[in-house]
């Protein structure tokens, strides 16, 4: 009810409903979209971009769901056209590569369960990677991510499946050094 | 690491934005809200909102005790924390039931709202004094569901709109937020009254020409009669139960059995004085037997109703279903396009009584967003365009 009526205020015109907005749900925006793209610049840019899409579109905007999930979605579809228009495959977080590298890892807080599944997270491919981020980050459901990602259920399914698979293996394997 | 334990990791992920990210934000709030008001808001002023601002909703309703103890010295600790304490079943309840009692004529209406098991969603039922309406209303998928028991006809109508329907809870719910929001608001709290057998304490909370009074039981602080007063508007809540236990088939969006279906569509946006127009004609000719109602107001709506369908079982209007259903839609565009009408539109009705077709008689004017002069609509809904000095009086 909350994100109905500051959306209303937004159609209004309020700044400070676009403000509350942000200050609502930057950081979720800016994990998935650090953790999507292991590039904290980027995602930084990438937000801003959702939130100047979003201000120039909100006097049609209609908000059918979860304005928190369409806003997660928004980055992960630009997140999604940023990766395919870099075309390069990100290179896998070893522990040592971890270690040297200063990158977006360091700028998600948590304890070191909470970073190691971060570095775990950075080592799936980007499709598994953005299915487990929303499904589990941003609470879609499986079928909502395929309906937003224009995929099939079945795709959506398999990709959180080995994603997840492939997650506790690391984590895992991490446990046993 | 099983699911579950994966998820309550990530939920513990945190990170702060960088401040040229915040500043960058800043601007654009600043530039897309002077686009739309021109009025500028000043893009540092905002920054510093938006490093400040907290306002989650568990968040706001902390902000109220804060406020109401450091600007509220007329008040002791024990009223402030009571009024938080008043309010926060009105913001947080999954389901609400409710009667309604309107000013006009006391008509009543009884309403319930649910959120839960992924179900968002309003009941109404309205007796309009020739029949009873059930309206159901699916938030989600923004479908309503209006029933006919007298006639066994279900209308099914997909609406498209910017913004939330009204279903009296959530008005409620966006008042007590303005209030909150409202630096130069003020809450009194009244003598104790004996309200349905019950002792309750009474809160008026006063912002513009809005009024919100709500008695609480005194002991559980639950409250049990809410009271909105909108220029001169009063609605009153009572019988208010929240968080109850809910039949969920109350809610659904299926047709009865043995119910005809009739489907349209209600588009809400991008609504245009051409919307107003024909609401006003359908008004006047199908609902007012030719004349314009007193108010543009869904009571003086619901006090033409009676007329309206003695019209219809004497055959003196005929209509099908399908046309019913449009003609009531066309008033709902009507309405919302004067709901989102911004204050310096200064906008009119001065239809009362006026017979359609008039040609002398103006019964609306407004002033359209960046327009200099007036529009003024008369009897017959021509449209002429004139400046302030030359206004009806």
């Amino acid at each position: 009810m909350e994100d109905r009526y500051l959306v209303l205020q937004c159609k209004r015109g309020c700044g400070d409903a676009l403000a509350q907005i942000y200050a609502k749900y930057r950081k979720d925006l800016l994990i998935l979209a650090t953790v999507l793209l292991c590039d904290r610049a980027v995602a930084e840019d990438i937000v801003h971009d959702v939130f100047v899409h979003f201000a120039e579109t909100v006097p049609t905007f209609r908000l059918t769901g979860s304005l928190k999930g369409f806003l997660l979605t928004c980055v992960a579809n630009r997140a999604r056209n940023h990766n395919k228009a870099r075309r390069s495959v990100i290179p896998p977080l070893t522990n040592s590569a971890a270690e040297d590298k200063k990158g977006p890892v360091e700028h998600l807080l948590g304890n070191e369960q909470v970073q190691r599944l971060v570095q775990a997270l950075n080592q799936l491919p980007y499709e598994q990677r953005e299915t487990v981020m929303l499904q589990m980050y941003g609470g879609m459901s499986l079928r909502g991510i395929a309906k937003k990602l224009g995929l099939s259920p079945n795709t959506v399914m398999s990709r959180y499946r080995y994603g997840l698979g492939k997650l506790k293996n690391l984590l895992n394997g991490d446990g046993d050094r | 690491m099983r699911p579950k334990k994966l998820d309550k990791f990530l939920l513990n992920l945190e990170t702060e934005p960088t401040e040229g990210l915040n500043r960058r934000i800043a601007a654009l709030i600043g530039k897309a809200a002077k686009q739309s008001s021109g009025t500028v808001f000043p893009a540092v002023a905002l920054w510093r909102r938006i490093m400040l601002s907290k306002m989650t909703k568990v968040a706001a309703v902390i902000a109220i005790v804060v406020v109401c103890i450091l600007a509220f010295n007329l008040f002791d600790r024990t009223s402030s924390v009571t009024w938080a304490g008043v309010i926060e079943p009105l913001l947080k309840a999954q389901t609400v039931a409710f009667d309604v009692i309107t000013s006009d004529r006391g008509m009543v209406s009884r309403t319930r709202y649910v959120n839960q098991e992924g179900l968002v969603r309003s009941r109404q039922e309205i007796d309009t004094g020739v029949g009873k309406a059930i309206n159901i209303f699916d938030f989600d998928r923004s479908l309503r569901l209006t029933l006919s028991p007298e006639k066994k006809v279900a209308f099914f109508t997909d609406v498209q709109t910017e913004s939330p329907t009204q279903v009296h809870i959530g008005p409620i719910r966006e008042l007590v937020t303005k209030i909150q929001e409202d630096p130069d608001f003020t809450i009194e709290q009244l003598d104790d009254q004996v309200i349905e057998g019950q002792s309750a304490i009474v809160f008026k909370a006063v912002a513009d020409n809005e009024t919100l009074t709500v008695w609480a039981d005194a002991e559980t602080l639950i409250p049990i009669r809410l009271e909105k007063v909108i220029q001169g508007q009063s609605v009153v809540l009572s019988n208010i139960r929240f968080d109850y236990d809910v039949d969920l088939s109350l809610f659904s969006m299926d047709a009865p059995d043995g119910y005809s279906t009739v489907q349209g569509q209600l588009d809400l946006t991008d609504l245009s004085e051409k919307d107003l127009l024909e609401g006003l004609r359908v008004w006047a000719q199908i609902f007012g037997d030719g004349q314009f109602p007193p108010m543009l107001t869904s009571m003086a709506l619901m006090m033409q109703i009676p007329a309206y369908k003695q019209r219809l079982a004497e055959g003196t209007l005929v209509l099908t279903e399908q046309q019913k259903l449009d003609a009531g839609n066309q008033i709902t565009k009507l309405m919302t396009y004067i709901g989102e009408m911004q204050p310096q539109q200064d906008w009119h009705y001065v239809g009362a009584s006026i017979l359609f077709g008039d040609t002398e008689k103006p019964i609306f004017w407004y002033k359209p967003i960046d327009s200099e002069t007036y529009r003024v609509i008369y009897g017959d809904l021509c449209v002429k365009d004139v400046s302030a000095e030359e206004l009806p009086r």
